[in-house]
């Protein structure tokens, strides 16, 4: 799994794909047309005298062999100026990103070196590709058209023997400039095919990547809302983060992951909600294999919020109801209300029509988590899973989060993520998950007797809480 | 094609070998628009015709020059047929490209569903960064 930053895959599909319009386009016609030009004149000329016409074709191998050096070292130069284009990019985006940093911690001077060392390399590399193309080019350039270099000497001699007319002679003559003229067209166009290839390769690397693999049409269905995870193992790159992970889960309980971060908890919730799929093991919901269920029919069964919630550039209407696009107005106004969003949408200035921007630009961290629970609450799937959905939001805005979350919740099978160990402290079962494995589970009592490490975050909880408490 | 040699061995840190299958994948694309690529590619053949039937006039020309045809108005009417054809092949050739063009933006817009829709589909931890997919 090689990752790649959702900025390059913009950059992949909106500029670098848009760059080789202009150079396809031209290519498929030119290309092949100049080349058949060319092909068509050359038999033709055979036909008039092939001992002559074979003759200028020494020029034409020099130029090829030239030309056939720089295309052979071209593999090797231009991939080099892309990684340094791209190193210099990235150290100037650094620069200018990083600039409070750099001036208040007085380090221009090595940030502004390593700029300048990146902008020497990157001009160095294409200096050296020129360098190094110079002679071939040249001397490509001067052999290729330099048909008459055969072709004179082969032709007087046979003129001279009188087994060539001098009509044809002159005939030759000029068509071999006709011959040169759609080759040079054609091979003008070396360059820009490696280059199409370069992006058509960033292109394969996209469409090559392994899918999540799931079937079209789900081979099994969930017979309850229960999800068992038996020997989970999950490799993130190298580095295996989940080492055998067993769980049970009950339909209708709540339930929650535990532990330090880092520990593995987060990856388990994303795997149950499919956005990634175990390396061994296997996770089943109603005793189905996640596997065998279909993409569409999964997300019937399992909503998923996490602390990020993306808020498309939609009315605050339509951005509720991505949960459910069948649902009423109506229907999305309810979700809007049970999860306390209501009021505060009703004082945008255009209610429910506004625009919510990007990212949700209007809206506080707290409106748009609300707006997510409604999004969930509205898709009214049997298993819901919070993925610290509760972490960033302000405290006045939690209690309000919190009892749009306890509707939510109600009647599902429930498996969330906390910060907060009070917020867990309720649940049926707890899982306490340390290095990938889980190492204890039970209720909030039970791990207080017999989980040590449960125990010290606990403590640590209420410590922190305490000291919240104390006025300031 | 001459770029479809084998990737070279990686010289500077990063990846930067051309993805072999690249052609493979453009093929793919602009199969998808045959017909228009081909109407395109038959208009340039059209051009270059154009382009090259000068040259044999030009020969017959200069045959007669030497064999002492005095007659202008045969050497008129070659010139014409030269300009006639030299007109053909810009117009040929325009319309090549504006199919080609035509064609091209299409294989893109191809490209790019494809990728988009490929980009739904892989596991979410290969589209890493985190405000562009937020399943619900």
């Amino acid at each position: 799994m090689q990752e790649q930053s959702s900025g390059s895959y913009k950059n992949t599909i909106c500029e670098r794909v848009d760059s080789i319009e202009t150079t396809l386009a031209h290519i498929v016609p030119e290309f092949t047309s100049n080349i058949c030009g060319a092909i068509v004149i050359f038999i033709y000329m055979l036909t008039v005298d092939w001992r002559v016409t074979l003759w200028s074709l020494i020029a034409v191998v020099l130029g090829f062999a030239a030309f056939a050096v720089m295309m052979s070292s071209m593999p090797k130069w231009f991939p080099q100026t892309v990684v340094k284009s791209k190193i210099l990019n990235d150290t100037a985006v650094e620069y200018i990103n990083g600039i409070e940093v750099i001036k208040a911690f007085g380090q221009s001077k090595t940030s502004y070196g390593k700029f300048v060392k990146a902008a020497q390399e990157g001009a160095d590399c294409f200096i050296d590709w020129m360098r190094s193309q110079n002679f071939w080019q040249n001397f490509g350039m001067a052999s290729f058209p330099a048909t008459l270099l055969g072709m004179l000497p082969a032709g007087v001699h046979f003129m001279m023997n009188g087994s060539l007319t001098q009509a044809d002679m002159i005939l030759l003559i000029i068509l071999s400039f006709g011959v040169m003229t759609p080759l040079i067209i054609a091979f003008g166009y070396t360059d820009d095919i490696s280059m199409i290839s370069i992006i058509m390769g960033e292109v394969a690397d996209i469409m090559d990547k392994e899918d999540l693999k799931r079937p079209e049409k789900s081979k099994g269905l969930p017979a309850d809302n229960s999800i068992e995870l038996s020997d989970v193992h999950f490799a993130y790159k190298e580095k295996e983060i989940l080492h055998g992970v067993n769980m049970q889960i009950k339909p209708g309980t709540i339930n929650a992951l535990v532990g330090p971060s880092g520990s593995g908890k987060s990856t388990i919730a994303k795997l149950i909600a499919s956005l990634w799929d175990v390396n061994s093991g296997s996770i089943r919901i109603g005793n189905t294999d996640l596997r065998d269920i279909s993409l569409s029919d999964m997300g019937k069964y399992i909503a998923y919020v996490s602390q990020e919630n993306y808020l498309f550039n939609l009315s605050v209407m339509d951005n509720i109801r991505i949960g459910n696009s069948s649902a009423t107005d109506e229907e999305v106004m309810n979700a809007a209300k049970q999860c306390g969003c209501h009021d505060f949408i009703m004082q945008l200035e255009n209610g429910y029509q506004t625009i919510c921007g990007g990212a949700g630009g209007h809206l506080s961290g707290g409106e748009r988590q609300r707006i997510a629970i409604a999004r969930a609450m509205l898709k009214n799937a049997p298993i819901v899973i919070l993925d610290e959905a509760t972490s960033y939001t302000d405290p006045e805005s939690e209690a309000v989060i919190q009892s749009a979350l306890s509707r939510l919740i109600q009647g599902k099978t429930v498996l969330m993520i906390a910060h907060r160990l009070s917020t867990v402290s309720d649940c049926d079962c707890i899982y306490v998950i340390q290095d990938g494995n889980v190492a204890a589970a039970g209720t909030h009592e039970e791990l207080l007797r017999d989980c040590m490490l449960y125990k010290n975050m606990w403590n640590a909880h209420i410590s922190v809480k305490d000291n919240e408490e104390v006025p300031a | 094609m001459e770029n479809q040699k084998k990737p070279p061995e990686n010289t500077a840190s990063g990846k930067n070998t051309v993805n072999p299958n690249a052609m493979k994948w453009l093929m793919k694309f602009a199969g998808g628009r045959k017909g228009q690529f081909g109407l395109s590619v038959f208009c340039a053949l059209i051009g270059v015709a154009a382009s090259l039937i000068p040259y044999f006039i030009i020969a017959d020309i200069v045959k007669n020059l030497i064999d002492g045809n005095k007659a202008a108005d045969f050497y008129w009417n070659k010139c014409l047929l030269i300009g006639l054809f030299w007109i053909l092949r810009y117009v040929f050739h325009s319309i090549s490209t504006t199919l080609s063009h035509h064609a091209t933006f299409n294989v893109l817009a191809d490209i790019r569903k494809a990728l988009l829709a490929k980009i739904a589909s892989l596991p979410l931890g290969t589209v890493s960064a985190g405000t562009v997919f937020r399943i619900l």
